[in-house]
């Protein structure tokens, strides 16, 4: 008892905390179902008729259970992959949306959508965002290689987020729908509004099996924070577990981000305010970041949900006026302990 | 008093001179293709020097197959000061700068809204045709609406109040202050839309479209052949579900956005569906 | 006894020959110092040791067995490595970091009750319990080190490997770890040590081997691998009754 007792005090496993989350997350995915326009429990008390019941089953079962699920399962996705990147980068920067692997995603999912691709095989649209998502974390690590300075790991993300948000808007001009260069704004800041269920039940397990990844080889991460010779001299078959992160992160931000466009900062908001509650312990900051992403995306879109404006916010305007000023802190922040 | 007669005389000859030449003259441009549609129907064709690309687009422009002889213009400031117009109609979706820079050059420009109903069209009519020299033309284009709209009326007796929704990608909805809307108000039936308050233009969500619950749904329906987030939100389950409900109609996309004087065309459209 | 035994070590960086044909035996219960110039390839034995440098040509045995015949983590557990620079991302807690030096055991090896014990044991053998929840960053340089080599010792090592572990230190420290070592060296662990202080490097290490160049110049008890001829020719400095002078 008494040596139970002393892990809880030094080992970062802060269960109660963990807990507390995952009873938040209960609470708003629930809320989430629930909350909205119309007032769905006023609709199921007033009205017995069977039309009715029709309504309300096709208003839960298309339209809020797939909103509800995407902002969980992206915005899980988002906080693990950003608390991943940041143990794999060991930079509290190293946000999916930052470095560019959002965007570049987006990317990929755009010339699969757009030239109709997605149509031949049912699997395409995450596969595009997939290997979009592949290709600037590679390109990242061909540039930044063991030199994790801030500065190089900012500079390719913004060179990296601005190539591919420039192709997407070519791809966009170019595509033979003429709607289509009016949704660049959707690829850009994202949206979890009205999509169809299909479509989030096909990317959600790809997207879990990227969690699986991160979280099967997540002992390696504070080994890593101590530097990656130390760790290799611990062990750790470094490439392998590089290409383990980086197919994580890609299935996980990939297939999500080819059904929601780019949401951003998730990754770098929650990781950071997560991180001092878990000692600092970049393993044990997964799965709660994971749980702290999904309550950020749930809360922010229920919060545009009863919102009143028209159109509806998008949700992508939401988690960057949080996040982007957030972001101008880090950096100071970092300055100043580096000082 | 023969010498004034003659200088009287001389003056309406002055007078008239000037009226042809001016009628000769007068060339226009349309960077709108609103603008496009009235400029075809409304001038003789040695008028026009040239007309907005997308005149060209059979899925949004009802002039699409006449005007092959005719010049086609980018929008762009460059493109139609080479050919030298004497009026450039535009609308309200052309762009500010080009606008700028055509009133900095001394251009004539002249801004035609979006029509909100058919009073409107008319009176649109008559303003370009004025400028165009074009009076009688237009009045006789106006007169041809006007026999249109008697000889459709009879159509609204069949029409018991029904609820309808116009629905184009995206889930943009056109209420009463529109062409489409305010004709088909005409005819006797009912926006749902007017329950949120919306008049012109507006997006709405699938939910909010389940629960107006519409019994008529018109789905624009252009562009089969291409792909786009926007046109997904039609294939919703949600909008399947209300299609399967109700009567759906699915209209081109020129009898929703740009139907201006070709406006009697969304009836015909509407009695020929129905009657399939 | 365990012993790792270098046979014919090549090194290259690219084009530029960084060790060549390096032999050295090593054993457990004995203190080995590595003294040499600045870019000697000091360090680089170092990681080929501790198996994080695996591109060489020649063979490391490890009690008889080739590296390559071992599995990486199986290795690890064996061998700990101490950098000259410890670079720690986050402000982790003392005992975070020191249990980071049991990530090669997996669950099955050692339980977590194992773990604790294994952890306050040795935080308790380097006096760094009061330490155990404080964040690294809050402690002086002399206890920094001290953590990082309870985080080498924490998994019993046979051997501990550490690239200048006191170079950077005040004197009470430079004399506390290396004490610390040497107790553990005494009860039978092997340490391969590089050492930067000639002083230190005589008083501690049971055999010291002298690299210039990339070669072995010297493999012998302290005093003869350290006397004067060697002195002279890699340091330009040699013993005058005890006292390091310059050589003239």
């Amino acid at each position: 008892m008494i040596k139970l007792r002393s892990i809880n005090k030094y080992n970062s496993s802060n269960y109660t905390l963990t807990i507390s989350l995952i009873i938040i997350l209960l609470f708003l995915i629930v809320a989430s179902i629930f909350l909205g326009k119309t007032n769905l429990l006023m609709l199921i008390l007033s009205e017995k008729s069977n039309d009715f019941r029709e309504l309300i089953r096709i208003i839960i079962l298309e339209i809020r259970l797939p909103r509800t699920l995407l902002a969980f399962v992206a915005g899980f996705s988002f906080g693990i992959c950003g608390a991943a990147m940041q143990g794999l980068f060991r930079n509290p920067l190293a946000d999916p949306s930052i470095i560019g692997v959002t965007s570049s995603a987006s990317l990929g999912s755009v010339i699969i959508f757009y030239f109709g691709i997605s149509n031949i095989f049912f699997f395409a649209l995450p596969l595009g965002g997939i290997i979009g998502a592949t290709i600037s974390v590679l390109i990242i690590f061909f540039i930044v290689k063991s030199n994790v300075s801030t500065l190089v790991i900012i500079l390719t993300g913004v060179a990296i987020s601005s190539f591919s948000s420039a192709l997407t808007s070519l791809t966009l001009n170019l595509s033979p729908s003429p709607y289509a260069a009016y949704e660049i704004m959707f690829w850009l800041l994202g949206s979890l509004a009205d999509k169809n269920l299909n479509n989030v039940l096909l990317v959600t397990p790809i997207a879990i099996l990227g969690w699986v990844i991160i979280l099967l080889s997540k002992k390696w991460f504070t080994a890593l924070s101590l530097g990656e010779e130390t760790a290799q001299s611990m062990g750790l078959d470094l490439r392998f577990f590089r290409s383990k992160i980086i197919i994580g992160t890609a299935l996980s931000i990939g297939s999500i981000v080819s059904i929601t466009g780019g949401i951003g900062f998730i990754g770098l908001v929650v990781p950071h305010l997560l991180r001092p509650l878990y000692n600092y312990n970049p393993e044990k900051l997964l799965l709660p970041s994971g749980i702290g992403g999904a309550i950020l995306l749930l809360l922010a879109d229920i919060f545009i949900r009863i919102l009143d404006i028209k159109p509806e916010l998008q949700i992508g305007v939401v988690t960057a006026i949080i996040g982007a000023p957030f972001f101008i802190y880090l950096i100071f922040y970092i300055k100043r302990i580096h000082s | 008093m023969v010498k004034n007669f003659l200088f009287v005389l001389f003056f309406i000859y002055l007078l008239l001179l000037t009226n042809i030449s001016n009628a000769k003259n007068i060339r226009a441009a349309s960077i709108n293709l609103c603008t496009d549609q009235y400029l075809y129907l409304i001038a003789d064709k040695n008028q026009i020097t040239s007309l907005s690309y997308m005149s060209k687009d059979k899925n949004i422009s009802f002039i699409s197959d006449k005007i092959s002889d005719i010049i086609l213009n980018n929008g762009r400031a460059e493109d139609i000061i080479r050919q030298k117009p004497d009026i450039i109609f535009y609308g309200p979706g052309s762009s500010i700068s080009t606008i700028n820079l055509l009133k900095k050059l001394n251009f004539n420009i002249i801004y035609i809204p979006d029509a909100k109903n058919i009073k409107q069209l008319k009176e649109q009519i008559l303003v370009i045709a004025k400028l165009l020299n074009k009076e009688q033309k237009g009045s006789d284009l106006i007169n041809k609406i006007d026999k249109d709209i008697n000889q459709l009326i009879n159509y609204k007796k069949k029409i018991k109040n029904k609820k309808i929704i116009i629905l184009s990608p995206n889930g943009y909805v056109k209420g009463d202050d529109t062409l489409i809307g305010g004709i088909l108000k005409k005819f006797g039936y009912h926006n749902v839309i007017n329950a949120l308050n919306i008049n012109s233009y507006s997006k709405v969500s699938l939910e909010e479209i389940l629960l107006l619950n519409p019994e008529v749904v018109i789905l624009e329906n252009s562009y089969r052949d291409s792909v786009s987030l926007s046109q997904e939100f039609l294939i919703h389950p949600v909008i399947k579900h209300i299609v399967q409900k109700g009567q759906f109609l699915n209209f081109n996309k020129k009898l929703l956005s740009c139907s201006g004087p070709y406006s009697t065309e969304i009836i015909r459209e509407l009695i020929r569906q129905k009657n399939d | 006894m365990t012993k790792i035994i270098l046979n014919k070590i090549n090194f290259d960086i690219g084009k530029k020959n960084i060790l060549s044909d390096i032999n050295i035996l090593f054993r457990t219960g004995t203190l080995t110092g590595i003294v040499g110039p600045n870019g000697s390839g000091k360090t680089t034995i170092l990681k080929i040791i501790s198996n994080i440098l695996n591109s060489y040509s020649g063979t490391i045995s490890y009690d008889n067995l080739d590296y390559r015949k071992y599995k990486r983590l199986d290795l690890a557990k064996k061998i700990s490595y101490l950098p000259q620079e410890m670079t720690i991302a986050w402000p982790l807690s003392v005992y975070n970091i020191v249990m980071a030096g049991l990530t090669s055991f997996s669950d099955m090896e050692l339980n977590y009750n194992e773990r604790d014990y294994r952890i306050n044991s040795v935080l308790e053998e380097l006096n760094l319990k009061e330490f155990a929840s404080i964040s690294i960053n809050k402690l002086s340089t002399g206890e920094r080190s001290r953590a990082c080599l309870a985080r080498a010792l924490v998994s019993k090592p046979n051997f501990l490997l550490a690239d200048e572990p006191v170079s950077s230190l005040d004197p009470y420290y430079q004399l506390n770890i290396l004490n610390l070592i040497l107790e553990r060296v005494r009860s039978g662990m092997g340490a391969i040590i590089i050492m930067h202080d000639l002083d230190l490097a005589r008083r501690y290490c049971d055999n010291i081997v002298v690299i210039q160049d990339g070669v072995v110049v010297s493999n012998d008890r302290p005093d003869i691998s350290l006397d004067n001829k060697n002195l002279k020719k890699i340091f330009a400095v040699e013993y005058d009754e005890n006292k390091l002078i310059l050589s003239e």
